[in-house]
């Protein structure tokens, strides 16, 4: 809703100032509207600079957790491990689906290697979310859609290959967009839905596909 | 930079509002008056990240540049050039 804030007020502040210009009794109206059209570009524009350039600043921590996983030999996977689990909602990247998760740990061996336990965008989502009904469609309107306003809409379906969910009017930020650590833990959206779904589950959980075509992005977890 | 976009629209209503109760209403007079608010609040404003420092800055240019206009005019009328 912010981001209509600005341009509504460019328009409001056009059409005073129109209206000043054109009724000559009204003239001093043009200082009101001068400053609307003032306040909606100031409006528009800076929470989208500044949220660009905080991604930007943030983009170190991927990077290094890029660099990370490359460094480990690990291939690009993550599971998404509910806090009944590993005692707090992580992604563990390791090379199959880990059995368990020590608390704590930065890293651990599993069966077939090492592994990476990393805190994700989900893991942070959760903890703004807070408390989550138990249906996965109903958690993830709550959360996705009421708390961090970063979708319009959700669906979610069962299909025989996994549960797909499918947001409408996307407008998650793109925090570590050309990194290894995408494919890893996948987008922004991605991670807070299998997050979710990890802790509703009380199961590791890890993203199948992620497809986004315009604003509407659909995940499928398994 | 909430609380400056907030006193620049309550300073230029309040100045609005005024001119009208004193029947001013030349263009030179109302747009020189914003000039002068638009400038007092700006150092409040900042710090602004670049694209938008850039529309501040060319916003409050073109508001001194009009204000430099009218400014002329009234001097060469005074002057009678």
């Amino acid at each position: 809703m912010q981001n209509d804030v600005g341009p509504s007020l460019i328009v409001l502040g056009a059409a005073v100032s129109a209206l000043a210009l054109l009724q000559p009794n009204l003239t001093p109206l043009l200082a009101l509207g001068l400053a609307a059209v003032t306040a909606g570009l100031l409006t528009t524009w800076e929470p989208a600079a500044r949220e660009k350039i905080l991604a930007k600043l943030a983009e170190a921590g991927w990077e290094n957790v890029s660099a990370l996983i490359q460094a480990a030999g690990l291939p690009p996977k993550a599971y998404y491990i509910p806090s009944t689990i590993a005692g707090r909602p992580v992604a563990a990247v390791a090379a199959e689906r880990p059995e368990a998760v020590p608390r704590g740990a930065l890293t651990f061996r599993a069966k077939t290697g090492p592994a990476i336990v990393l805190s994700t965008p989900g893991t942070k989502a959760l903890e703004l979310c807070g408390e989550l009904p138990e249906d996965l469609a109903e958690a993830l309107r709550s959360c996705v859609v009421n708390v961090l306003g970063l979708a319009r809409s959700v669906a979610v379906a069962e299909r025989p290959d996994g549960v797909v969910v499918e947001y409408g009017g996307a407008a998650a930020p793109e925090l570590y967009d050309q990194q290894l650590v995408k494919a890893a833990l996948g987008g922004v959206l991605a991670s807070i839905t299998a997050a979710v779904a990890a802790e509703l589950w009380r199961r590791p959980v890890e993203i199948i596909e992620e497809k986004r075509e315009g604003r509407r992005v659909v995940v499928t977890l398994r | 930079m909430r609380y400056p976009l907030i006193a620049l629209l309550a300073l230029s209503g309040v100045a609005s509002a005024f001119l009208t109760y004193l029947g001013a209403n030349a263009v030179d007079v109302v747009v020189s008056t914003y000039t002068l608010i638009y400038w007092a609040t700006a150092p409040f404003m900042r710090p602004l990240p670049r694209p938008v420092n850039y529309i501040h800055a060319a916003a409050g240019a073109a508001l001194l540049a009009a204000f430099a206009y009218f400014a002329a005019l009234r001097i060469l009328a005074v002057l009678k050039i």
